[in-house]
Formats: structure tokens, C-alpha cells, sequence
């Protein structure tokens, strides 16, 4: 087992929307902190006791609250953030339908929602609103009334159907 | 021509958004920039005899610490930005660390010694009200004293057929951005910049500036994006001068952001009021009078006063009660200081009217509807009886086209019922008093190549403002939405401003915005008779463009702009001064009175917890800009308003420990818990604005609470008198 001391840094590697990322980190921190210092900021910390769900990002192929888990835990992952969303240029079907249904008012909790939707998608395609309320229920939403969130999830996932990748 | 105003257009503000692009302060970064931590009590109230700073600073990265900082800033502690003889309450600053690292920064407070003898404390606002043990050392508990007095009260409820006295309590809660708050000072000789989470920086500007102004020219302060406010981020807290003073200390950047707990601990709560009420009622359903005895739980500071004030002059309502007396006391406790949360007064007078309208009408065996029609002010404007004049609009016709939709809800509510399920039907009215101000600017700007900026003083904070005055502008000037641009929150960019807060950015700036617009187009008409050899008197302005009714010749904005641009060097050879802007302030000299009504049928489960089976809410909020825009505000302001009713309540236990410390114990509601919402508006009761909207960034904080309250209590058949409602303890 390696020992590290503290304030000693611990080299790791991840991947991060494709792209190959290196850097040293004290075994403490928080994976959230980890991406947000390499410039990841759009992924947000809403709380800390890991019940916003603004951190949300997704960690080989499944959500994950990234202050939940340690960057030396995330060590060899692969990572979507919400900047890995649209691609060359185009919004995703998610994206899309956020801005379509007016499903986010001060977009604090936004990132996190989308990541968190794409992921409930990828496992439901073709959810009732009762799954998407609860799809959504570990992220927190202060402005919406979730109304809106749902109504943009059930557009995506029709779309997300007529369009598949 | 109006091709924007009154569509859902989207929001231009939500690409950024939607991408990760957003930049709240957070997730700017400056060379340098130290990270700042701060120590805080973990006690309600106490001597503070010494703290020891010295381990603290031998930790690596540690770069300052400091202590004892006080500053005089109007109606806060004098044991303020910071604790230096006395703790007054759980999350007050002691100590302020000062870190190359945001990990060594909060290692370091652990490092610190606090030497202090713990002091009894109040926590109880009635406690407090007797005045025996003291929440601030040599301080009289009553913080603030007022009676609103109208007619003969006494006489009017002694003289009635029905005397009622309830006490209806209102806890206080939590604003809860999603974002918690933070700030980022940034030091150069002679300025300050900072960048902030804040609903108005040119606000913030004046107050930092009342207190650094001798040691610093200027301060810029740019607001970030923010993440949510409701209320909490507009007036001076302790962090923003610490911050600002650590920066000044250090020359360096600093930055602060609130974890969640500190958040909770130290945004000014809201809500906080308790009403002894005593009314009188006639079997005709007539509302004869009412004493209130209004306690506000002002917390350890006293700037949250003017609340108990809103409360109490629109206690009355939308009703034509005449005699009326209020008597207002606010009360220090050691609990982090209350102010403004969405709707700040008018969700408690709403509540306690709207309470007693429906205990009325139960005590004389009359419909709560019948009741309230009885006693609604059927002409406006309205002089209420501690002088607000209402404005404008037709109460009653919204009453009655409620009416039709409430009647439809008590007839599924009797057939569930008849099913034996626990059902009720509950409807609120409510009057609302916005656009708080007094004024708001804008500046439109056109560019060479035709494209318009409109720079404004409100700062909205994801309420959609700036698409929303993209719409006045590109109407006005008649030209394509996406060539405005609508920019704000930056004290550089325009003269003065104000902020959002209020429920008034989209009438004061919008207007501010169009009068901007309209002088625009008087400039385009100028610089156009000279381009065009015309007489200023021959043109006309019209679906963006200048044109010669005679002639037939015309030139478009972007032409008129083009032309004004288009050499480098040479001469300006026109008579008329080069330059296509506008500036504009706007003001009222009223406040706006919006209503509308609000109404829910819940089941009430098994496990106790409550189901919305449906909920409708119709507005007259005066010309709507963008309906898109304002069911947001409706839908987002039903589901807190419906926390506040079932699951939001600050808690302390006896002691002053705060037991809703984070949101793992304060419950904002999630999906799950939320409903959807069908919502109507009318636009009959307008401002006296050009463009006559009103504002709804309250009015459903305000309407909610009432309406699921009256269905709950229907439901179970069992009075209930305080927000939240506790079921556990009605059932």
C-alpha cells in the first residue's frame, strides 16, 4: 500500500469528455474540486451533504455526485460532464428541450439535472412522470417547481426515440 | 407593432446555462487569490473572552488570520463583521482564516482557540417579549415598537354578533438558493473589484463604500451569475466585509464562498411572525374588526423591522375592513437576523387575513367565498385604512372567475370525500403591493453594425428579465429580437441603478428600458433628416425604419447606424450630434397592487403527508411581457410557498442550536413532493407605466400558503393556524 503524507499530492488520470487529463491531488479531495480546478466549473456544489445533486456528473456510464467521491477514487475513470454535452456545436435532445420548456430559471442546479436526466434516460426511454419525479428526486431545484423539468424530460425522451444515436 | 410583447419567447439567457458556460463567482478564478474561511459560533450566546490565533497561522498555506474586525453599518450588531466581546448567535463570525487553499483554509479554523462563557439565551420570541433575560448584553429585547391604528377596533368587535381570537403562527425559513452565497474581491491600488453573488450590485457598491470609501477610490462590483436569490442576497451581510476588508489587508484576491451549513447558519431567514389576533364578525358575514398583536423574531440584529411594517399595513388586504389596529413588536432573539424572503410581509398579512376570512366564515356557518365577496373592495383606487392606495383593477370580476374554477374543485372534493378519502378543497384571494423602488435605468445603445445593447439597472437573477425587455426593446424599436442584447450587473457600465428585488425589474427597468428606446428613434429621426435632407418634421418613425411619408424614402435603424460609422478619420459634416443612444430612469409614484387567486385540492395520505391532487392559481399582474416567463414565476413561487405550508421550518431547540442545519434536516421539497400547476392571467388591472405590467416574482409565495392550508384543514375538519402545519401534530 502506498503511504502518503499529508500535504503530500498523489498523481491520477482521468478522462474527461474524451480527453486525457493528468494531475497531482492531496487523497482528500473531492472529486467535484478535482474537475471544477481543471476547469470543469459547470459542475456546481449546491450542499454538503450530498442532497442537491448540482454535482452530478457522469462516471463510466453511470451518474455519480461528484462530492461523493474522492478524485484518488476516480483514478483511470472515464467522466461526462455537462461541457461534454453538445457535440460540435449542437445541443443535446436534453439540452434542447430544457430551453425549449423553460426547465430552468437561475441554472444553478441545471448541470447537474441534465447529467442526472441523461443518465435516468439511458436506463428509462420511456418513462411515466411518476418515474421522472422520481428519476429526478436526489436533485434539488429551488426556482422551477420541477413542472417544467419533467415536462422537458418527457420531450427528450420522445425526441431522444425518433432521433437514436 | 407588437411582435414580441405578450409571447413565450425563449430565454436568451439560457444557452450559457444549459452548457456548463455559466460564470457564478465560484467559478472565477484570479491569479493569487487567497481563499478565505471563517470561524463561527457554535453558540447561541456568549461572553467572548480571548481567541487564539497562533496555531492556526502555523499551518501550511495559511497566509493571514484575522479577528475582532468591526465596522458601524446601520441596524446590524455592534459586535459586527465579527464577534469581538459578545456571540449573539449560532453561525455569527469570530474569526476569519486566510489560505492559499480552500482544504488548509478550513483546516485551519480547527486550529483556533475560542475562550468564552456561555450566557443564557432567548429564543422564544414571546419569551423574549417579557423582556426578563437579555439576547444582547444591556439591550432591551424590544428591538422595535409601532402601532397602525384605524377606527374603533374595541368598539366594532365587542359590538359584534361573533368574537373570534386565534393565535396564527408563521416559522420562520430558509430562502435556500441553490447557489449559497459568495463573493470574490479582487485589490488594485485605488479599486476594488468584486465579483459577487448579490441581487444588486450597485447597491452593494454604496454600502461597501459607506464603510472602505477612505481607504479605497472606488469599487467596481460586478454581480456573477447567480444562483437563485429570493430576497436573501440584497442587503449587507458580515462576509461581504470581511472579504472586502481581507483583500484591502492582504493587496491579494480574495475569495469566500458559503458552504451549505455556514449558508443556513448565516442567510438572513425569513418569515419569523406571530399574530394574536382578535376579530369581530356579523352573521351577514360582514368583517367588523380586528386587533392584531404582530411579534416578529428579528433575530440578533434588527434590520428586519420594516417587514413586521408591510405586514401590518397590508393586513387588511383586498378587504374593506376599517377598523383595524395593529400592534407591532420586534423582538431580538439569538438566532441568525431575520429579513426579506420572497413575498418578505405580504405572505404573513396574506396568511392572517386569509386565515380569518375562512375561521369567519366557519364560526357564522358561512360559505368562505360568500364571506369574502361580502367583503371585498369593489371599487378601486382603494385608500386602505393605513393609507395605501390600491391601484387598479377589478377584484371582484377575478373573484368570480375563480369562483367558477373553486366550485368545479368542491365537486370532485365531495365526490372523494363520499369515497371516504380525506379531501379537501381550499381557495385563498390575495393582494399583493410591489415594485419596490424607488426608480430603475436603462441605456439602449445601438452599434454601427445595427445591433442594440440595452444596459440595465435591475440585475435579475433567473427570473428572465433581460428576454423579457429584449422583447419591449425590439418591439419598440421594430426591430428582430436577436439583435438586442440585454446586459446588466456591472456598477461600469451605467450611471446608477438599484436591482432586482421586489418584483419590480420588469416594470421599472422594462419601462426605463422603452423610454430609453423611445428617444432612440427621436435621435434616428434627426441623424436620418440629415442623411436624408429631409425636415425632422417630414419623418416618421415606423417598424424600424425612418421613413418620408411624401417621398417614399426611407433608411432603417442599421442603415442610419452604418452611416454613422462609416469612415475612420475624415469629418462629421452633419448637424446633429454623432450617436445612437438612450438613457432613461424610470419611476412610480405608487407601488403596484397586483391579486389573484390561489386553489388546491389534497388528499391528505395515510402516512400523513399530503398529495396536491390539483392546483390552479389565476393573476392579474397587468400586461404580461412574456407568459412563459411569468408561469415560471407562478409554478417555482406555488412549490415554496407549498414547502412553507408543509415542510420548511427553521428549527432551534430550547437551547439555540440550530437543528435544520443543512439540507440533509431543512427539507426543500423535491419532484417527488411537487405538482403540477395550471395557471391563468388577466390583464385588466394595470400599472400606471407606459407599458402597464405589474410583477410576479412573489405573488404565488403569497397566494399558496392559505389555499393549502384551508384544503388541509377541510381535509382533516381540524383548525390549523401556523405555517408549516406539522401534521404529525393535527392528525
Amino acid at each position: 500500500m502506498k503511504v502518503i503524507e499529508p500535504d503530500q499530492k498523489t498523481k491520477i488520470h482521468l478522462k474527461i469528455n474524451g480527453k486525457d487529463y493528468e494531475t497531482e491531488v492531496e487523497p482528500r479531495r473531492l472529486l467535484v474540486h478535482v474537475l471544477r480546478d481543471l476547469g470543469f466549473t459547470g459542475v456546481h456544489i449546491g450542499c454538503d451533504t450530498s442532497n442537491c445533486g448540482a454535482c452530478t456528473i457522469i462516471m463510466n456510464g453511470k451518474s455519480v455526485k461528484s462530492c461523493t467521491v474522492l478524485g484518488v477514487e476516480a483514478d483511470g475513470s472515464e467522466i461526462l460532464t455537462i461541457e461534454g454535452l453538445a457535440k460540435d456545436g449542437k445541443l443535446h435532445p436534453i439540452q434542447e428541450a430544457f430551453w425549449e420548456k423553460h426547465a430552468l430559471q437561475c441554472g444553478y442546479c441545471t448541470p447537474g439535472m441534465i447529467m442526472e436526466s441523461l443518465w435516468f434516460l439511458s436506463q428509462n426511454p420511456n418513462p411515466t412522470e411518476e418515474e421522472i419525479r422520481e428519476g429526478i428526486s436526489g436533485n434539488l431545484c429551488r426556482c422551477t417547481g420541477y413542472q417544467n423539468i419533467v415536462e422537458a424530460i418527457k420531450e427528450a425522451s420522445t425526441k431522444m426515440k425518433a432521433n437514436p444515436k | 407593432m407588437k411582435k414580441y410583447v405578450g409571447q413565450r419567447i425563449k430565454r436568451q439567457e439560457d444557452p450559457r446555462l444549459i452548457t456548463g458556460e455559466g460564470r457564478y463567482v465560484d467559478d472565477l478564478e484570479f491569479p493569487g487569490t487567497l481563499y478565505l474561511a471563517i470561524l463561527r459560533s457554535t453558540v447561541p450566546h456568549a461572553k467572548l473572552n480571548r481567541v487564539d490565533v497562533s496555531d492556526a497561522l502555523k499551518i501550511n498555506g495559511v497566509v493571514d488570520v484575522i479577528t475582532g474586525l468591526k465596522f458601524k453599518v446601520e441596524n446590524r450588531p455592534d459586535n459586527f463583521p465579527m464577534a469581538s466581546t459578545e456571540l449573539l448567535y449560532v453561525g455569527q463570525p469570530i474569526a476569519a482564516v486566510l489560505s492559499t487553499d480552500r482544504y488548509s483554509a478550513y483546516d485551519a479554523l480547527d486550529s483556533i482557540q475560542v475562550d468564552y462563557d456561555v450566557l443564557p439565551s432567548v429564543i422564544d420570541p414571546e419569551e423574549s417579549l417579557k423582556d426578563q433575560k437579555r439576547a444582547i448584553e444591556g439591550k432591551s429585547n424590544i428591538a422595535y415598537k409601532k402601532t397602525y391604528s384605524s377606527g374603533n377596533p374595541e368598539e366594532k368587535i365587542s359590538s359584534s354578533d361573533v368574537k373570534v381570537e386565534e393565535k396564527i403562527e408563521i416559522n420562520r425559513v430558509y430562502p435556500s438558493a441553490m447557489e449559497p452565497r459568495g463573493i470574490l474581491s479582487i485589490y488594485q491600488p485605488d479599486l476594488l473589484t468584486i465579483y459577487a453573488s448579490t441581487q444588486s450590485p450597485h447597491y452593494m457598491r454604496r454600502y461597501l463604500l459607506d464603510v472602505f470609501g477612505s481607504m479605497v477610490k472606488d469599487i467596481r462590483v460586478v454581480q456573477a451569475d447567480v444562483g437563485g436569490a429570493f430576497g436573501s442576497k440584497l442587503f449587507p451581510y458580515a462576509e461581504d466585509y470581511i472579504a472586502v476588508y481581507s483583500s484591502l489587508k492582504t493587496k491579494r484576491p480574495v475569495k469566500w464562498i458559503a458552504t451549505r451549513s455556514e449558508d443556513i447558519r448565516t442567510t438572513y431567514h425569513g418569515r419569523g411572525q406571530i399574530h394574536k389576533v382578535k376579530f369581530g364578525v356579523n352573521k351577514d358575514g360582514s368583517l367588523v374588526g380586528i386587533n392584531d398583536q404582530l411579534v416578529i423574531d428579528l433575530g440578533a440584529a434588527s434590520h428586519g423591522t420594516y417587514l413586521a411594517d408591510i405586514s401590518a399595513t397590508m393586513l387588511p388586504g383586498p378587504y374593506k375592513i376599517k377598523d383595524i389596529v395593529v400592534d407591532v413588536y420586534g423582538v431580538y432573539t439569538n438566532k441568525t437576523p431575520l429579513d426579506q424572503y420572497r413575498g418578505a410581509g405580504r405572505p404573513e398579512a396574506t396568511f392572517v387575513i386569509e386565515r380569518i376570512m375562512d375561521i369567519a366564515a366557519d364560526e357564522i356557518g358561512m360559505d368562505p367565498l360568500e364571506l369574502r365577496k361580502k367583503n371585498i373592495v369593489r371599487e378601486t383606487p382603494y385608500i386602505n385604512p393605513f393609507g395605501l392606495k390600491y391601484d387598479n383593477g377589478d377584484y371582484l370580476n377575478l373573484f368570480e372567475k375563480a369562483e367558477k374554477a373553486f366550485r368545479g374543485l368542491e365537486e370532485r372534493e365531495s365526490v372523494l370525500r363520499s369515497e371516504g378519502r380525506r379531501v379537501g378543497a381550499g381557495f385563498s384571494f390575495y393582494l399583493e403591493q410591489n415594485n419596490f423602488g424607488p426608480w430603475e435605468s436603462a441605456s439602449v445603445r445601438v452599434r454601427g453594425d445595427g445591433k442594440v445593447i440595452v444596459i440595465i439597472g435591475a440585475s435579475p437573477h433567473g427570473q428572465g428579465t433581460a428576454t423579457g425587455i429584449a422583447q419591449i426593446v425590439a418591439d419598440e424599436l421594430g426591430i428582430d429580437i436577436n439583435d438586442v442584447e440585454v446586459v446588466w450587473g456591472d456598477t461600469s457600465l451605467i450611471g446608477e441603478g438599484y436591482g432586482t428585488y421586489g418584483s419590480r425589474s420588469l416594470t421599472l427597468a422594462g419601462n426605463a428600458a422603452l423610454i430609453a428606446s423611445r428617444k432612440v428613434k427621436d435621435k434616428a429621426i434627426r441623424l436620418a433628416a440629415q442623411f436624408m435632407r429631409s425636415d425632422v418634421q417630414e419623418l416618421k418613425y415606423d417598424d424600424g425604419k425612418v421613413i418620408n411619408p411624401k417621398s417614399g424614402e426611407s433608411m432603417s435603424l442599421r442603415e442610419i447606424a452604418a452611416k454613422s460609422m462609416s469612415t475612420l478619420g475624415g469629418t462629421w459634416n452633419y448637424k446633429e450630434e454623432p450617436g445612437l443612444e438612450g438613457t432613461a430612469y424610470f419611476g412610480l409614484d405608487n407601488l403596484t397592487f397586483p391579486y389573484g387567486s390561489h386553489m388546491a385540492l389534497v388528499e391528505v395520505r395515510e402516512d400523513g403527508l399530503l398529495n396536491v391532487l390539483e392546483y390552479y392559481a389565476i393573476d392579474d399582474i397587468g400586461t404580461v411581457v412574456n407568459p412563459m416567463l411569468a408561469e415560471g414565476q407562478v409554478m417555482g413561487g406555488v412549490l415554496q410557498g407549498y414547502g412553507e405550508a408543509t415542510s420548511e421550518e427553521v428549527i432551534y431547540d430550547k437551547e439555540g442550536n440550530l437543528l435544520t442545519g443543512s439540507f440533509a434536516e431543512y427539507g426543500i421539497l423535491t419532484a417527488m413532493e411537487a405538482f403540477n400547476i395550471k395557471w391563468e392571467y388577466l390583464e385588466k388591472g394595470k400599472s400606471a407605466a407606459p407599458l402597464p405590467a405589474k410583477g410576479i416574482g412573489e405573488g404565488a409565495t403569497i397566494g399558496t400558503p392559505p389555499a393549502v392550508v384551508r384544503a388541509t384543514e377541510k381535509a382533516l375538519n381540524k383548525r390549523i393556524t401556523r405555517l408549516p402545519m406539522r401534521l404529525s401534530s393535527v392528525i
